[in-house]
């Protein structure tokens, strides 16, 4: 059957990539590109807790701040995959500004066309595999069958290569390249400067980044560092001279 | 697993950050007190930095050090 040799080819690709526990996202995005010629994908790792979520080795050149975009705005394909539970599929990302003013307006433009899937086992979701093209238009069945397969196949090598404890899972994270642990940390502490809850703090950070037209991430480590400061009467840089 | 371990790094990385927002030192040295407490008191350091993000968290056991 054509469909059992595609999905012994998907899963064979994975194994091929997927070397070790750690190089898991970064194989599952080589695999996305090799069988479905998108220009970039990442693994996005989500809990329901309402914290940005963790970029796993995003892979493709403009896959970091594409990702970066979406966790700056708070929305986009990627959280509405995880929160639909179903795909999502943009052919024309410009065409979108209806939908997701706020990411269609700070998205690199090369990125034109996006594809994300809820990565989930069961009625357990941990997260989005997503993909991106550097030119307009959709897939057809076959490619979006093979889609659906990189999805099943990655969420399985996921769970199947953390580690079974809690331990382990919490270490494979921690060892993950393309962490930004500065985020939460700076929601931590902006909790703090500010009075306010973490979800605030979150908010907060999120839309003075926006507003300065900078990453959460960069935001973040600016707090973390000391340089920046948020205050109940607006950011300020710290060290500044009342 | 991936899951718990997700949440449990999210609520440790805002309790170091309450810390060194509350105390004024580093994230090592914020990871350092979570982890002295949850050694010394027994708890798991995610149970331990759960509580360190509770607002004015009194009688968590976490004072400046």
């Amino acid at each position: 059957m054509a469909t059992g040799g595609l999905q012994r080819s998907v899963a064979e690709v994975i194994r091929r990539h997927v070397v070790s526990a750690s190089s898991v996202p970064a194989g599952i995005g080589t695999a996305c590109v090799e069988l479905l010629a998108v220009d970039g994908a990442a693994v996005l790792l989500m809990a329901d807790s309402g914290a940005p979520w963790q970029v796993a080795s995003p892979v493709g050149r403009l896959a970091p701040q594409l990702d970066e975009a979406q966790r700056t705005v708070g929305e986009g394909p990627a959280l509405d995959a995880y929160r639909s539970g179903g795909p999502v599929l943009v052919s024309d990302v410009a065409a979108m500004a209806g939908r997701w003013p706020g990411f269609t307006s700070i998205v690199p433009a090369a990125v034109q066309a996006l594809f994300a899937f809820p990565l989930q086992l069961g009625a357990v979701k941990f997260g989005v595999l997503e993909m991106y093209r550097c030119s307009p238009g959709g897939w057809d069945g076959a490619q979006l069958g093979l889609a659906l397969q990189l999805a099943d196949c990655a969420a399985e090598a996921l769970i199947l290569n953390v580690g079974a404890a809690p331990d382990d899972a919490l270490h494979w994270l921690e060892r993950l390249p393309g962490k930004a642990p500065e985020i939460d940390q700076a929601a931590g502490m902006s909790s703090v400067h500010l009075g306010v809850s973490l979800t605030v703090a979150y908010a907060r950070l999120r839309g003075y980044a926006f507003g300065t037209g900078q990453s959460l991430a960069t935001v973040s480590q600016g707090v973390v560092a000391g340089r920046l400061r948020l205050n109940d009467d607006g950011p300020r840089a710290a060290g500044q001279v009342e | 697993m991936l899951q718990e371990a997700m949440a449990a790094r999210t609520v440790i990385l805002q309790a170091e950050g309450v810390l060194m927002g509350r105390y004024r030192i580093s994230a090592a040295a914020a990871h350092r007190m979570l982890r002295d407490i949850s050694r010394r008191s027994g708890r798991p350091i995610r149970q331990v930095a759960g509580d360190a993000s509770k607002p004015r968290a009194t009688g968590s056991g976490l004072r400046k050090p």
